[in-house]
Parts: C-alpha cells; sequence; structure tokens
C-alpha cells in the first residue's frame, strides 16, 4: 500500500474520534489510578512519619560524604521511589546543597534545588575539570559552609579569593596559596587542614589564624620551626586542635629559651608525626600548652620504626625532664 | 530545688494506660522535663500523654531505662551533635536490639520519641530506617514498604532523564 492510501486511509477513518474518545477515558482513568494509588500510599504506616522526619531519614540515607556517586544514587532513589518521598526530598534544599565537580550538569541541578542554602563540596580540578576555569566556584564561594578543593594541576589559590563569608570549615590539598585566601572575609572559618600545600610565612600571614579552632598541616614540608612559631605566635589564641603530619622542618637557627615561645591556652590536642626528632624537639622548645592537653607524637626513623611515642601527660615529662633527642 | 531522683511520676497514654515511673527515667524526654519543671507543687494526678499509646510508651520507657543517667544534650552542644548524629548510621548494639520490632511499632516509637522530645531515640528509630532503606533499589524500597509506584509517564520520563545525567559522570 502506498503512503499516499494510508493517508486517505486515515482520512476517512470512521472510528478516529471514538478512538480519541476512549484514549481520553484511559487517559482520565490512569490519572484517578494514580491519585488512588497516592492515597493508598498515604495510609501506610511509613506515611505517617511527619515530612521532616523523613527528611532527615534521607539525609541519613544520602550519607555525610554525599560527593560519592553511591551516595548520590541513594538520594535520587528515594525522589524515585513515590511522589511523596518525592516532592519531600525536592522541598528540601539542604539535601542538595552538596556539589563535586565531576558532572556539570548535576551540579547545575544541585545549585537549583538546594536553592539558597549553603553549601558543602569537595572539588578535585585537574585540567580536564568541568570546573577547571573557576569561573563557577569563584561565583559560589559566598556559599561554601564546608569547602574541600584538591588540585593537581599546581596553583589554583586564585579560585579562593572572593569572600566566603559562610565558610566553617576548609581542606585544601595540593593547593598553593596566592593572595589573602577569601579576600581576607571568612570570619566563622574555624578548622582548616592543608595537605600537600606550599605552606610559607606568606600563607601563616594569609590564614585567619585567629579564630581557628583546629589546624591540620599534612606533608606541607618548607616552614621551618623558628618561622612557623613566629608566623602563628600570638595568633592562635582559639586552637584547640592541631595536627602537624610530616609538616615540620628543621630550624635553621638555634632555638633556645630565650626564643619567642608560642603559647597554646586552650589547646585540648596536638599531634605530631615527623621522620626527623630535631624539628620536634624545636617545636617542644618552643611552644607551651595547658597541663590538660593530650599530646601524641610519632618520630619515625627512615626504617620506619617509630623511636618515641607518647601520649597523656608527655608534655610534663618531656619539656622538663627528657626531651627528644636532635638525630 | 531539684526534686530527689528517686521520686515516682504518674503518666496517662491515649489508651488509658497509666505507669508510674521514676522521675530521672522520665526525664530523658524534654517535654515531660519541662512539663515537670513547670509544675510547683507536687501533683497526684497522671500527666497524660494524649499521643501515645501503651504499648509504645512500655517500648518508650525500656529505652529511657537502660539510657537513664545518661547526659542530655545542652543548647550549646546540640549544634556540633547534630552535626555529628547526621554522619552515621551506627547503632549500639543494645538499641540494635531494642528497636527490632515491626515496622508499625517502628514507626509509632519514632512518632513517639518526636513527641515526647528524646532526641537519642529518634534518632535510633531514623537511623535504623535509613539503614533499612541504604542501597536498595526504588522498586526493593517500594516493596519493603508496600509503597505502590504513583509517578504519571511525565514524570518516570524525568526520572529516566536524571537517571542519565546521574549515569554521565
Amino acid at each position: 500500500m502506498t503512503s499516499a492510501g494510508a493517508e486517505s486511509l486515515h482520512f476517512y477513518d470512521p472510528h478516529m474520534s471514538k478512538r480519541t474518545q476512549i484514549e481520553h477515558q484511559i487517559h482520565l482513568l490512569q490519572q484517578q489510578i494514580r491519585k488512588l494509588q497516592t492515597e493508598c500510599n498515604a495510609l501506610l504506616p511509613i506515611s505517617t512519619l511527619p515530612n521532616e522526619i523523613l527528611s532527615y531519614i534521607f539525609l541519613l540515607c544520602r550519607g555525610h560524604d554525599s560527593f560519592s556517586k553511591i551516595n548520590m544514587l541513594a538520594l535520587l532513589c528515594l525522589t524515585w521511589t513515590c511522589q511523596h518521598w518525592r516532592t519531600v526530598a525536592l522541598s528540601d534544599a539542604s539535601l542538595w546543597a552538596y556539589i563535586g565537580d565531576e558532572n556539570l550538569r548535576w551540579v547545575r541541578e544541585c545549585l537549583r534545588r538546594s536553592k539558597e542554602v549553603p553549601l558543602e563540596g569537595v572539588l578535585r580540578i585537574g585540567p580536564s575539570s568541568p570546573l577547571s576555569d573557576g569561573t563557577l566556584v569563584s561565583s559560589l564561594m559566598y556559599r561554601f559552609r564546608r569547602l574541600h578543593v584538591c588540585t593537581w594541576s599546581g596553583s589554583r589559590g586564585d579560585l579562593l579569593m572572593q569572600p566566603a563569608p559562610l565558610l566553617e570549615s576548609l581542606t585544601l590539598d595540593g593547593v598553593t596559596i596566592q593572595a589573602p585566601l577569601f579576600s581576607g572575609i571568612s570570619p566563622l572559618l574555624h578548622t582548616v587542614c592543608l595537605c600537600r600545600c606550599s605552606v610559607t610565612l606568606w600563607t601563616c600571614n594569609t590564614l585567619p589564624f585567629a579564630y581557628l579552632n583546629r589546624l591540620t598541616l599534612i606533608s606541607c614540608v618548607g616552614i621551618p620551626v623558628d618561622t612557623l612559631v613566629q608566623s602563628f605566635r600570638p595568633t592562635l589564641p582559639n586552637l584547640e586542635s592541631l595536627v602537624l603530619d610530616s609538616s615540620l622542618a628543621r630550624s635553621p637557627a638555634i632555638i633556645t629559651p630565650l626564643s619567642p615561645r608560642l603559647y597554646f591556652p586552650k589547646l585540648k590536642e596536638l599531634r605530631i608525626w615527623s621522620s626527623d626528632a630535631s624539628p620536634v624537639a624545636d617545636f617542644f622548645e618552643s611552644c607551651s600548652f595547658v597541663p590538660s592537653t593530650t599530646v601524641n607524637v610519632a618520630v619515625c626513623g627512615a626504617d620506619g620504626e617509630t623511636h618515641q611515642q607518647s601520649d597523656r601527660g608527655y608534655v610534663g615529662v618531656y619539656s622538663h625532664t627528657s626531651p627528644i633527642p636532635r638525630s | 530545688m531539684a526534686a530527689p531522683a528517686t521520686q515516682q511520676i504518674k503518666i496517662r497514654c491515649n489508651d488509658e494506660k497509666e505507669f508510674t515511673v521514676d522521675r530521672d527515667v522520665l526525664e530523658r524526654s524534654v517535654l515531660i522535663k519541662n512539663m515537670l519543671e513547670d509544675v510547683t507543687e507536687q501533683q497526684d494526678a497522671p500527666i497524660p500523654l494524649p499521643n501515645v499509646s501503651g504499648p509504645v510508651m512500655a517500648k518508650v520507657l525500656e529505652y529511657c531505662t537502660h539510657h537513664r543517667g545518661e547526659p542530655l544534650p545542652s543548647a550549646d552542644t546540640e549544634q556540633s551533635q547534630d552535626e555529628t548524629r547526621k554522619r552515621t548510621t551506627d547503632i549500639s548494639e543494645w538499641d540494635q536490639k531494642f528497636i527490632t520490632v515491626d515496622q508499625e511499632m517502628l514507626f509509632e516509637i519514632i512518632l513517639a520519641a518526636n513527641y515526647l522530645d528524646i532526641k537519642s531515640l529518634l534518632d535510633v528509630g531514623c537511623k535504623t530506617v535509613a539503614n533499612m532503606i541504604k542501597g536498595k533499589t526504588p522498586e526493593e524500597i517500594r516493596k519493603l514498604f508496600n509503597i505502590v509506584n504513583d509517578f504519571t509517564p511525565e514524570e518516570e520520563a524525568q526520572i529516566k532523564k536524571e537517571n542519565e545525567w546521574a549515569e554521565d559522570r
């Protein structure tokens, strides 16, 4: 049969209007069924939970590390379960206030769904990263509450120049800090972790140390203890936790009892890991703590053996009676 | 002046079931604690709890008795604790055993914990539901809670699109 024939057959189809009518009826019935199904769902035991509790359960399902694909899919599964769950999940902006950087389309969708609530983000910025130009990250800086930036493309301190008025926790991995972070505006920042960062006196002067509660330096080789102490002094009055992991370098200057000392009035926990005892000894020569500070020091030699290790009460024993010998 | 820890308090549930409980056990509930603090004279009349049934209250009291004496969250620590509790769905062994109940009872315990303002019990309940859900497909979740798929074809198309986005990573 030719297509012209088919068209004319269609044109003269005597049952067309009846069929349309039936299709319309089917559509209406389907709508009615959906409505009844929704009503049926509303009578289930789980539907007795108020929306805010259901939303909290969703938050627990998603987990804190929502940057992983598994957790994102877990959240999506919840929105695909039924109309009510989807409405609850989509109306809670905080559920979506997490961004990674692997899928720009998804990042934009999360930004849309999270409305204007403070964001948490883990951004792995490499040459092929969709966020590598930094424009989007910079434009979002005012919304971040927690931020983790990891880069393997050298210095990306330029990403961190916009004010971050809501930022509470910052982790930088492999980032070279080039200018005052967040233009000096990060009044809520209390936790900083620098990993594989180039820590210089400049960095120390750049970070808003005065308000920090927790500071962690991991593999940030490069800053001698005397410089570190000078940089910090007297700017760490609120620090409660200090972790120095493979980040202390030997002082070129000899530390003497007359050298400037750093006092941590609120320090509760100090952890040091080092492959060299000398900078650790320098550090203890230069610092003092309140007696209640828990100190844990591990100095590992090149053979991997731990030569010095201590726990609570270490300071009192170490600083007055048995200093770590210089290697 | 704080009342002695051994003071006995009566409560009445919505099915008229009454319990006489040590004050410190009942004070795990912020709602009841506040009610007791507001009452200056000792009252013999039971405290009415119109939103909780006897069997559910019995379970709640079992929890409160086990956890009596543990510190209650204070206002200044609440925010940081809120952050911490959101990060894990771990439940202690005793709590896990305690919360091994049928779904209907589980949701009623959650509702009671919410009404009575017992944050730790609310957490145990919510974490249990979260653990039941975790790792399941939408179809498996529906089956678990007897939920019917009530999406329209248009909504399902949107969901399919989201799925493609999620996979495109």
